[in-house]
């Protein structure tokens, strides 16, 4: 459904992204697992022609039988939130401080659809409850920043699937939230990508987040894919020295084992009071 | 390695376009002004009523003024006052108003509220207006016109520096100085101020431009320079009624003014990009 | 033996908003190590700067060495200030990007000994933390996030604190810098006797440093313990639901 072949993405000569060939399949989530600089970001918003235009792309991305790079801006209009939708970082930033939560969730839906506007409420309340959002009515007439963190990027996804698009880009989309929360927006994104027909490539730089929504994973270092597979096999025996090294560095809660390992190995004070 | 977009500069600070001809085009301003101290293509002030309102030629470049006047030589005479008056008024402005606004950044919510009112009254009164008025008190001169530009400075000033001082005490280096036992006053004048230096020269610079046309529109009044003192605004007053008669008396003196004004405003922009540290020295890849 | 305390810390920001920390106390025992956890809004960050000083509570008390706060800051503000030092979540903020490495690196020594190192001292610091005493030539935006971090770790150990309070100090680094960074503190702390107090949302930073946890939620402490307590064996709702929902973020894997 979604084909990259050879991604280039440059600025003023400098190398940024390049990949060779990448390959999403209808309904199948995908991370990309990556740490900042490693170009990450960059490839998937090329997908939707968001780049700054300081930088040059070359290459190919087919979006269901079309390609997508070098569209004009009224096309990738058309696609935008309608057949792939993307879900950023931070919602807080995301979303327009000087309009209603009700009003921006509709945004979609009223450049993409012919409902009137008694019906896009009602599609919109609909769609905040499928995400999870309590009490719907009062939220919408609520403002961005009276919002918890949680409820905000719960609203970038309702907003996300309201023209049920065929592919659900998220890019980091937990790291701003607490770690009860981020649990639960990802438990929310799985049933989602699991109820309908969407697919999903999931960004981000944290492992463990991204081995609770993918089935593949394509790891990420300066620009190029390093590791192409599915999520257990790449986790559990990888063959990417990079890959390794990440997996290596992942903190992971110790266990009452390691606990009292830690604890013998750690300092006593030997300065006395 | 990282590759850090960021970190990507487009071109040495030091060869900007601005940079250059501002220097140029500044440094030509203040050498004529220069100069005129001590010599002028003609006594600025001899008057001869026969060479009256002669277009240009090679014996007076830019023609003469009303009274016979080289006009060149008046204009380069003229610069001396608008450049002095520009410039004590741009220096109290910039000292005292960089002071208001450090303090009321750097002091609580309730003097900092103060001091951004009084700023806010000072504005919102037109130099224009205080000038008026000290001219009919004290009596017109150049004495009134620093005032009235410098009572408009201060608070603009002050109201620019608020901004990015606040900004700036917010940011954790500043909770590290004090908790290195750093005082306020040492964290303000010397972490603050280097920190929000690109503003403070822009913003000189722009107001210099500005008080140059204040200072024209002044004189042009009859606020300003009294005879027999003469300034740019106080040529372009005795133009105007023959605008039509002899354009050149109007634009060859309004086109110093621009010049100028353009001068300052391409060095102040040259100057904040190069003093920015993090433009003007190489990225580390 | 208790080295630094909190008794009945109630603070707030403004003057009539919510309490950013509501009825909290703490005791640190000199030479361990405490994490401090808890969610955005729980009053972790807060806390410690209240510990150290930088910010005053409007009710309660907080001792060091058994004095009160507000005596030594009046009878010797720069013991206090030698007392304890503070290390901050963004390197990249903590400095002052017009100084370079150098005399940023030699601020606490010239603040609080009221002398100057020479380039000697600083350059042992540097090496000591890792990094090319070149590097104290440079400006911070020269420096990479990892590196800068272990220069904010030399600029707080430079004047011998009895206690580090560490802000996030990984927080906004990359993964594959977070463990040496960590591993840096660890040492550190070993070598220099330092009591460390640590805060961080992420367990598992903290479950590998810390012998004691406090768990933070609304300005309140919810449950304190060992380590061992509160991630093996958590007690309080609270605790419980946080370190299940961590454990299900975080990286499972055969090793």
């Amino acid at each position: 459904m979604l084909e990259i072949n050879n991604l280039h993405i440059s600025i003023a000569g400098r190398s940024l992204v390049k990949i060779d060939h990448l390959v999403v399949a209808p309904n199948e989530r995908l991370g990309i697992v990556g740490e900042s600089g490693s170009g990450k970001t960059l490839t998937v918003l090329s997908i939707l022609g968001l780049l700054p235009t300081m930088m040059k792309v070359q290459g190919s991305v087919i979006f269901a039988g079309q390609e997508l790079l070098g569209r004009s801006e009224d096309d990738l209009a058309k696609i935008r939130g309608r057949d792939i939708a993307m879900v950023f970082q931070d919602p807080g930033r995301s979303l327009n401080p000087t309009m209603k939560i009700g009003r921006q969730a509709g945004e979609t839906l009223r450049l993409h659809s012919d409902l009137s506007k008694s019906e896009i409420k009602e599609k919109v309340l609909g769609l905040m409850h499928s995400v999870q959002l309590k009490d719907p009515e009062k939220l919408a007439s609520r403002y961005p920043h009276e919002l918890s963190g949680g409820q905000q990027q719960r609203v970038m996804i309702a907003m996300a699937i309201a023209c049920k698009p065929r592919l659900l880009i998220a890019d980091e989309p937990t790291t701003a939230l607490d770690v009860t929360v981020q649990q639960e927006v990802l438990k929310l994104l799985l049933k989602l990508s699991q109820e309908s027909d969407m697919a999903m490539v999931f960004v981000s730089h944290n492992l463990g987040v991204v081995q609770a929504v993918s089935e593949r994973i394509a790891v990420m270092h300066d620009g190029e894919i390093v590791e192409l597979g599915p999520t257990a096999q790449i986790l559990d025996s990888p063959s990417a020295a990079y890959t390794k090294e990440l997996i290596g560095a992942n903190l992971s809660i110790p266990d009452a084992q390691e606990l009292s390992r830690l604890s013998g190995s750690r300092f006593q004070n030997t300065r006395g009071v | 390695m990282k590759k850090s977009i960021r970190n990507f500069r487009t071109q040495p600070a030091i060869k900007s376009p601005q940079l250059i001809v501002g220097i140029i085009l500044t440094g030509l301003v203040l050498a004529i002004t220069l100069v005129s101290f001590f010599w002028t293509p003609w006594d600025p002030i001899a008057i001869d009523v026969e060479k009256r309102l002669l277009t240009p030629s090679f014996s007076h470049w830019f023609g003469t003024d009303r009274l016979g006047r080289d006009l060149l030589s008046q204009i380069m005479v003229g610069s001396q006052n608008t450049l002095y008056v520009t410039l004590v008024s741009t220096l109290i402005g910039v000292v005292l108003g960089t002071s208001l606004g450090l303090a009321a950044a750097g002091s609580g919510p309730r003097w900092g509220g103060i001091l951004t009112r009084i700023s806010d009254i000072g504005i919102a009164i037109p130099s224009i207006l205080i000038a008026l008025v000290l001219a009919t008190t004290l009596g017109p001169g150049r004495l009134s016109v620093i005032i009235a530009i410098s009572f408009w400075f201060v608070p603009v000033t002050a109201r620019v520096v608020v901004g990015p001082a606040r900004q700036i005490l917010s940011l954790d280096f500043v909770e590290a100085a004090m908790t290195h036992g750093r005082t306020r006053m040492y964290i303000v004048f010397r972490q603050v101020l280097p920190n929000i230096a690109p503003i403070v020269i822009v913003q000189t610079s722009m107001m210099f431009a500005a008080g140059i046309l204040i200072e024209a529109s002044l004189s042009f009044l009859g606020v300003g320079a009294q005879p027999p003192t003469t300034s740019w605004g106080k040529i372009l007053m005795d133009s105007q009624p023959l605008v039509q008669e002899a354009p050149y008396y109007t634009l060859l003196p309004g086109s110093f003014v621009v010049i100028t004004v353009l001068a300052f405003n391409l060095l102040g922009d040259g100057l904040a990009v190069l003093l920015d540290p993090q433009q003007s020295q190489k990225g580390v890849a | 033996m208790p080295l630094v305390t909190a008794s009945n810390l109630k603070f707030r920001y403004s003057s009539s908003g919510p309490w950013t920390i509501n009825d909290v106390s703490l005791s640190i025992d000199a030479g361990t190590s405490v994490g401090i956890v808890g969610e955005s809004g729980s009053g972790k960050s807060t806390i410690i700067r209240l510990l150290s000083g930088l910010l005053t509570p409007q009710e309660g008390v907080v001792s060091i060495d058994g004095k009160n706060l507000s005596e030594w800051s009046k009878e010797s503000p720069r013991e206090l200030r030698r007392f304890g030092q503070l290390v901050f979540q963004s390197p990249r903020r903590s400095f002052d990007p017009r100084m370079r490495l150098g005399r940023a690196l030699s601020e606490p020594i010239r603040a609080l000994e009221k002398r100057t190192p020479n380039a000697e001292e600083l350059g042992s610091w540097m090496s000591r933390v890792g990094l090319s005493p070149e590097l104290l030539d440079r400006y911070p935006h020269q420096l990479s996030g990892g590196q800068l971090q272990r220069v904010s770790f030399a600029r707080a150990m430079s004047i011998g604190p009895q206690v580090l309070y560490a802000d996030e100090p990984t927080s906004s680094l990359d993964v594959s810098v977070q463990a040496q960074v960590l591993n840096l503190l660890m040492e550190l702390r070993k070598d220099l006797g330092l009591t460390l107090v640590l805060v961080s949302h992420d367990l598992a930073v903290v479950g590998r440093m810390c012998e004691r946890i406090i768990v933070m939620s609304g300005g309140r402490v919810v449950e304190e313990g060992t380590a061992v307590d509160i991630l093996v064996n958590p007690k309080h709702e609270y605790t419980i639901g946080l370190v299940e929902a961590a454990k299900a973020v975080s990286l499972k894997h055969e090793n």
